[in-house]
């Protein structure tokens, strides 16, 4: 094991030199010193000023290479050796922006972020192991079932609302704690609160990922023999099944401690806590070269702390387990060169087939066609993808049982149903088509004049579309939530007059269409039913193309690092690990830059952000079941290491992949919202759920009080996800085969 | 078989006991520690002023303060002139000059040639001394290790003194503004107007070359210029070979004289921003100490000044605290004597105006009152806004959605608070800014730009569709004044009433006598003329126009939809561009947009500032940031543009003024959209606050009732414990049916 740290803590120097350039590069690509100098010193600033702060700053010099220099200089007087060596050197520098030494700042930034983060952590744990625990214990019952739905409900909630309600109901109207501060006289009174909030709002997620841990060792065989053998049901469960779900319990919790020191943003933001979080935000809105440089260099070895410390934690807890390739390793093989080649050989041909499909994507846009090619193409392709795993379906063995236990069941079957009705809404503001508005004229050349494309949900949603009023209305209302001022009419319709003056009144202005809006209008007076419904759409290609993109490669890179290890290992966490470091906004708002805004370049950015998580949770997962007998048996039997992975590795991890994607779904349309409120996500001509769900913090501020955007928007995210989860886990169960044996009644 | 059950539900007990005793001891314990004040305990009773501040303080160097932090430093450090706070329209007190001083026009040596400059001569006042600081004593200038035990910021030295402020203090404060390592945000307006100034500073180049290259010769090849520079910094003698340059010179040990190239009456106005202030060579000398420098002490953080405040604590990313200043000299609140019948109507309602909002109270009285000033972080609104509602915070903004709960329109549209304001003792003060918003069309754009009468006509339709008026009721409750032309109301050459319409947007409504926006059948009109009737061109396509944003927020998204609906009525189609704001601004500068919006708020108030956004300058003038996003290039304009700049306010500046909007309006290169309203909420034990944009000194002339805060905020602030308990009850229900299930789970294995 001491090898095995040694040679993780060598491979963490390649790790850090990766990282620096990777974020230099990105930073550079993404902005020149003039736009960082630009954005500190505002619009006014004049060419002089901008030049003294580049010069003052050092940047100004070449980015890669110096051709006007002599000699070594012509590396040394860049810009990449300049500021990556230094820090390097743990020498963090000033920050961009206001000059203080940023080495000084962490320091007196970091107890904040501590004194939320570590309780945060302890409490959170404990309550996640305790509710999981208690829910897979009682599962099957009523209680199950209710907590399943109030987790999925608690999900359904972007933790902004947990904010916004807690401040509301605590400080506000309680009275109890102060909205915001932070003072070292008083502590607990500040971070009452915020701990509070972040450990619910993380009960919705953590409970139902326990519970399908735990229930998946509910029903081993050792469980069976325990309870058999007359051991109690707390000894079974706390000392039994705890610590053998706690491996992916552990890839969580024990990743999150280095983070702690780092803080949450959007938390320290809404309470003014003086912490290392708001601090990274601040960098990468204003573009702190600096700051983003000395935080990710630092980010990064905490990461990689982590990581050491995650693989130690599960030697400890699974004596199965050992690190490095001792134990089965002849048995499990290397890869041979052939294997490698092949799994390179697949990555090039899946960017190679990206990369192609992009360039016809964008050369299809551009044609000008009564019917857009690119968006009923993609719905075409779906569809028939979609037809295509039915047919396979129906010929396997594997689907149709399932389909049969699933169809027993009421609740999956009513899942379906729900899901079935949002993906046709979603088929449907899919295919578009031009209307003519004005043949073409006589004069040469002319064109048919066209309108935008509308979709079959537009057409057959014009009437809701079409009535618009100025602002917003409450559902069912005969006029505007707020009072207008207008001039006092008298019977004749002409304006009163006083002392010369019109006299003006305030009043409720009436609607054009009174008490025609089922959910109220929002701030330019849509139709929020409407709204709601375009929504669909977006939510769904958010969803549906991010995990596409983002689960095949997590499989492939999770399984193939946890079976090999050794080398192979290596190579793949060194690779996820420096992309994790890179602050995930940073590399967004890089990839927006070079292919411009949009949802599917934000999907695939997301995509590319988020397959990490899955991956090393993947990882740890076959890392315990390359130990296990019929894998053995499997390689001395002379199977192939490609079948192994494929027949025998990854359909049993499909029940992580499965609940992983699900509770993905969710987190997406929130953390599109999210991205909103940095300034990252879809263009301001789509609409969407995050959207409405942003606009409506400062809505509930109101009075009165606008309700009605941020209702429908729940709404309509609670009615997909609840069903997705339920109906995702009678799958699972159908799938898994030790639950498919046993009798229906049978559920110990 | 029962013992065991029973021992082991003994053991399940202990645990429950454990944790009920736990309960109830929280619950014991909350009342004493749960309030929700955000400060400290002790402060509770303090003479004391607390606001906020929504973004990161950067600095605080007179040199570089712009924008943020510049109301800190006003309150830290003094200029020759202020404006006066009660008497309007705006006009220049003396601070610490005797007087305002008159234009002077002397015979002066330069480069060579004798020139007729204009010269303004600064008398100072006497008497006037330093906080006491701990540059003034000699020792603290070669500080030692020894010295530096338990120093951790400037308030830590025990040794302090002051000194009286004399004249070479400002000349040796506006050398340093020429600085090339300080990015001083005026340079352009200095270095254009001030006569010499880009010299000195190409100058002051040289010679920090000089040792630079004497620096990196003796190093070798491994020297660090950044970093030596950042603890070692090369020292300059500013008063050396200044004679060469004469935009300031010390006169007399009071008086200073400044010096222009051109006669720029504005630049008085610069002299009261905050850049132009006494600035002691000790402090510079002090703070440039390797030792101070490697404690990060610098004058940054602590400038020295003479003002009515001094920093007592900073810390940037929480909250700045001012502390009074024991040296401050005696200054008085000002006072405004009644003025007489026949005076300016303008005189009369200011005067009224101040009267009725009790700003005339304390005329006379010994500033400053406050003896604290603290400003918190906020960054976002919704806290900000509750603490306000609860007492923590003294005055405040008003953001839309907050608007109706506090403030109601009068039968003659006149603004009050509303009652539930109005009974906690919550006062509305609202004061037109000198801003202006518009949306500027590519002038060079082939479809949308040019000057000639058909594009005049199309830009004049657009404008009209484009309502200000709807925009200002559905985000910003009404408030605000749609803009005929770039100037503002208050400012010289805005006229009110039928003179100063912009005749091609609206038109004259004799009985409401206000002008009103043409009818959207106008604007289609004009584009029939123009070759696109029902909004379609010659070839049969549509009008299409491109609007380049960079909208994130729900709010603006919802400003884009109603732009696209307002442009709609007339057949114009909007498609968004919506990028980053680097390529927004490169777009921009470059060119590459149709139709975009900016905002502009004037820095001091003079028409020269807002016409400056439409003005073309010739190629040979100083490089300055082209400001004219429109890239509007009218001769016409130019010339007038030049004529006006630099005069004085007379009929004879209205005149050329007049012409300038008449040939703007026609050719309408900007949708001019709407002159901003600042509305701020204070607290009723806050007196003599009034929205002052242009004046960043005002914290001296608050004054605080503390009893009366003190009960307002015991008042409004009793913590409800019921819900809580109620809260806690149903928990329990909720979670007793799942802990009976456990047990009869565990009963029935």
């Amino acid at each position: 094991m001491i090898a095995y740290i040694v040679r993780r803590l060598l491979a963490a120097v390649p790790t850090i030199l990766g990282i620096v350039f990777l974020v230099f590069a990105m930073f550079f690509i993404a902005n020149s010193p003039e736009e960082m100098a630009r954005r500190t010193l505002g619009m006014k600033a004049d060419k002089v000023a901008i030049d003294k702060w580049i010069e003052a700053r050092g940047y100004d010099l070449p980015p890669w290479y110096n051709k006007h220099a002599v000699g070594t200089d012509k590396i040394t007087k860049t810009l990449v050796y300049q500021k990556c060596a230094r820090v390097l050197m743990f020498d963090l520098g000033r920050s961009d922006s206001h000059q203080r030494e940023i080495a000084g700042e962490i320091r007196r930034r970091m107890m904040p972020s501590l004194a939320i983060g570590v309780p945060t952590f302890v409490l959170g744990l404990i309550v996640h192991i305790t509710l999981s625990l208690i829910v897979a214990f009682l599962r099957g019952t009523y209680l199950d079932r209710g907590a399943t739905v109030l987790c999925v409900l608690m999900m359904s909630v972007s933790g902004l609302f947990y904010i916004i309600g807690a401040q509301f109901v605590f400080a506000q109207w309680l009275k109890l704690f102060p909205v915001s501060g932070f003072d070292w006289g008083n502590p607990i009174k500040f971070i009452f609160l915020p701990v509070i909030i972040a450990v619910i709002s993380g009960i919705g997620g953590g409970v139902r990922f326990g519970r399908t841990i735990m229930v998946e060792e509910t029903s081993k065989d050792y469980v069976r023999t325990a309870r058999a053998k007359g051991l109690g049901e707390s000894v079974v469960m706390f000392r039994h099944v705890l610590k053998n779900a706690s491996i992916p319990i552990l890839t969580g919790a024990v990743m999150a401690l280095p983070f702690l020191f780092m803080g949450n943003m959007v938390m320290e933001a809404f309470f003014g806590i003086p912490g290392l979080g708001g601090m990274t935000m601040t960098a990468i809105t204003s573009q702190d070269y600096a700051v983003i440089r000395a935080m990710t260099f630092i980010g990064a070895l905490l990461y990689i702390l982590g990581l050491i410390l995650t693989d130690i934690s599960y030697t400890i807890v699974d004596p199965r387990i050992t690190l490095g390739s001792r134990g089965s390793k002849s048995l499990r093989g290397q890869p041979s060169f052939k294997d490698v080649m092949g799994i390179l050989c697949v990555v090039a041909m899946a960017g190679g087939a990206a990369f192609g499909i992009y360039k016809a994507v964008k050369a299809l846009y551009e044609i000008d066609t009564r019917v857009p090619i690119v968006s009923n193409g993609v719905t075409a392709v779906s569809m028939l993808g979609l037809l295509g795993f039915l047919l396979y379906a129906r010929r396997s063995e594997l689907w149709t049982s399932a389909w049969r236990q699933v169809r027993r069941s009421k609740l999956a079957m009513v899942s379906l149903a729900f899901l079935m009705l949002y993906l046709t809404v979603g088929v449907m503001d899919s295919i578009s088509w031009k209307d003519i508005e004005r043949p073409a004229g006589n004069a040469p050349g002319a064109k048919a004049a066209m309108t935008p494309p509308r979709s079959i949900l537009d057409r057959l949603c014009a009437p809701l579309a079409k009535n618009q009023e100025k602002t917003y209305s409450a559902p069912l209302a005969t006029t505007l939530v707020g009072k207008e001022t207008v001039e006092k009419l008298d019977e004749d319709g002409k304006p009163v007059m006083l002392d010369g003056q019109v006299v003006k009144h305030r009043v409720f202005k009436p609607l054009n269409h009174p008490g025609s809006h089922l959910l109220g209008t929002d701030k330019t007076g849509n139709d929020v039913v409407y709204v709601m419904l375009k929504g669909v759409r977006t939510a769904l290609t958010i969803g549906g193309l991010t995990t596409i993109i983002a689960v095949p490669f997590a499989i492939l890179f999770g399984v193939v690092a946890g079976y090999f290890g050794g080398w192979v290992d290596d190579a793949i966490v060194y690779f996820y690990t420096t992309l994790r470091s890179v602050p995930g906004v940073l590399l967004i708002a890089c990839f927006m830059l070079v292919f411009g805004k949009g949802i599917v370049q934000l999907c695939i950015v997301m995509g590319i952000t988020g397959w990490v998580g899955l991956c090393r949770l993947l990882r740890g997962e076959t890392l315990k079941l390359r130990e296990r007998e019929y894998v053995q048996a499997a390689r001395v039997l002379g199977v192939g290491k490609m079948q192994i992975l494929l027949k025998h590795i990854v359909p049993n991890v499909m029940h992580l992949v499965l609940i992983s994607i699900v509770l993905r779904f969710s987190g997406m349309v929130l953390s599109e919202a999210i991205l909103s409120y940095i300034g990252i996500g879809v263009g301001p001509d789509t609409f969407s759920w995050g959207t409405m769900i942003n606009g409506a913090r400062n809505e509930l501020g109101r009075e009165p009080v606008v309700w009605w955007n941020l209702a429908a928007a729940f709404l309509a995210m609670v009615a997909l996800v609840l069903p997705a989860n339920l109906f995702a886990d009678s799958l699972r169960d159908a799938l898994d085969p030790s639950l498919r044996v046993r009798g229906a009644g049978d559920r110990s | 078989m029962r013992l065991k059950i029973s021992a082991r539900q003994e053991r399940t007990r202990r645990p429950v006991m454990a944790l009920l005793h736990i309960a109830v001891m929280a619950v014991a314990i909350l009342p004493t520690g749960c309030d929700n004040s955000p400060y400290p305990n002790e402060d509770g009773n303090a003479n004391a002023m607390y606001s906020s501040i929504g973004g990161e303080l950067t600095h605080l160097d007179p040199a570089l303060t712009y924008g943020g932090g510049s109301d800190m430093l006003a309150c830290i450090v003094e200029t020759p002139f202020q404006y006066n706070y009660v008497d309007r329209p705006y006009k220049l007190d003396p601070l610490l000059a005797t007087e305002v001083p008159k234009l002077e026009y002397r015979k002066i040596e330069f480069d060579g040639n004798t020139i007729e400059a204009p010269v303004y001569t600064i008398r100072l006042r006497r008497g006037v001394i330093y906080q006491n600081h701990p540059c003034f004593v000699e020792s603290n200038r070669h500080l030692t290790d020894e010295d530096l035990r338990g120093i951790k910021t400037v308030n830590d030295f025990k040794k302090t003194a002051t000194r009286e402020m004399v004249a070479a203090d400002f000349v040796y404060g506006v050398h340093r503004l020429c600085d090339p390592r300080l990015e001083f945000p005026g340079y352009s307006a200095f270095a254009s107007n001030l006569l010499g100034f880009p010299e000195y500073n190409a100058e002051l180049k040289k010679r920090l070359e000089a040792v630079r290259e004497k620096r990196r010769a003796a190093a070798g090849p491994l020297y660090n210029q950044e970093i030596d520079e950042q603890f070692n910094p090369i020292k300059i003698d500013f008063a050396k070979d200044s004679d060469r340059f004469p935009f300031i010179r010390e006169v007399d040990k009071y008086t200073f004289e400044v010096v222009l190239s051109e006669s720029y009456p504005q630049i008085l106005y610069w002299m009261a921003f905050g850049f132009v202030c006494p600035v002691p060579p000790e402090a510079v000398e002090f703070y440039n100490q390797r030792s101070l420098l490697e404690l990060g002490i610098t004058i940054s953080l602590n400038p020295v000044g003479t003002g009515p405040y001094v920093l007592e604590s900073y810390d940037p990313t929480n909250q700045v605290v001012l502390a009074r200043n024991p040296n401050f000299r005696e200054a008085l609140y000002p006072s405004l004597s009644p003025p007489a019948p026949d005076a300016d109507p303008e005189v009369i309602r200011n005067y009224k105006l101040m009267k009725d909002n009790g700003m005339l109270e304390d005329s006379g009285k010994p500033l400053p009152f406050v003896d604290r000033i603290i400003w918190r972080m906020e960054k976002e609104s919704i806290p900000r806004w509750n603490k306000f509602m609860q007492g923590y915070y003294d005055s405040s903004g008003i953001q839309q959605d907050s608007f109706d709960q506090a403030v109601s329109l009068g039968s003659k549209g006149d603004l009050s608070i509303t009652d539930e304001m109005r009974d906690r003792g919550i006062k509305l003060i609202k004061t037109d800014t000198a801003s202006f918003s518009y949306y500027a069309f590519n002038m060079q754009d082939p479809v949308f730009g040019g000057l000639d009468p058909n594009r005049q006509k199309l830009r004049q339709a657009i404008s009209i569709a484009v309502d200000a008026q709807e925009k200002l009721d559905i985000f910003s409750n009404g408030l605000g004044t749609p803009a005929q032309h770039p100037l503002p109301p208050g400012i010289f050459g805005n006229e009110p009433g039928e003179a100063g319409m912009n005749q091609y947007v609206f038109r004259w409504d004799p009985l409401r006598k206000v002008p009103i926006r043409r009818d959207i059948e106008e604007a289609k009109k004009l584009l029939a003329e123009v070759g696109y009737p029902d909004g379609y061109g010659p070839d049969g396509h549509p009008l299409v126009i491109k609007f380049l944003s960079t909208a994130v927020s729900p709010e603006s998204r919802s400003q884009l939809m109603l732009l696209r609906k307002q442009l709609a009525r007339i057949n114009v189609r909007m498609e968004t561009e919506d990028c980053d704001y680097n390529v927004y601004w490169k777009k921009i500068r470059e060119g590459g947009f149709q139709f975009a919006r900016f905002g502009w708020l004037a820095d001091y108030p003079d028409p020269e500032t807002f016409f400056i956004l439409f003005h073309t300058p010739d190629a040979n003038t100083v490089d300055a940031e082209r400001q004219n996003q429109a890239m509007y290039d009218n001769p016409r304009f130019n010339k007038l543009y030049e004529q006006m700049s630099r005069m004085e306010n007379s009929p004879e500046r209205a005149v050329i003024i007049r012409e300038m909007l008449q040939t703007i309006c026609k050719d309408a290169p900007a949708v001019f959209e709407s002159h901003g309203v600042a509305i701020a909420l204070t607290q009723s034990w806050l007196h003599n606050y009034y929205t002052f944009p242009l004046a960043r000194n005002t914290a001296k002339y608050l004054r605080i009732d503390v009893p009366q805060r003190t009960a307002y905020r015991k008042t409004y602030n009793v913590p409800n414990y019921w819900p809580l308990v109620v809260i806690l009850v149903a928990l329990l229900a909720v979670t007793m049916p799942a802990v009976l299930a456990t047990r009869r789970h565990l009963r029935e294995r």
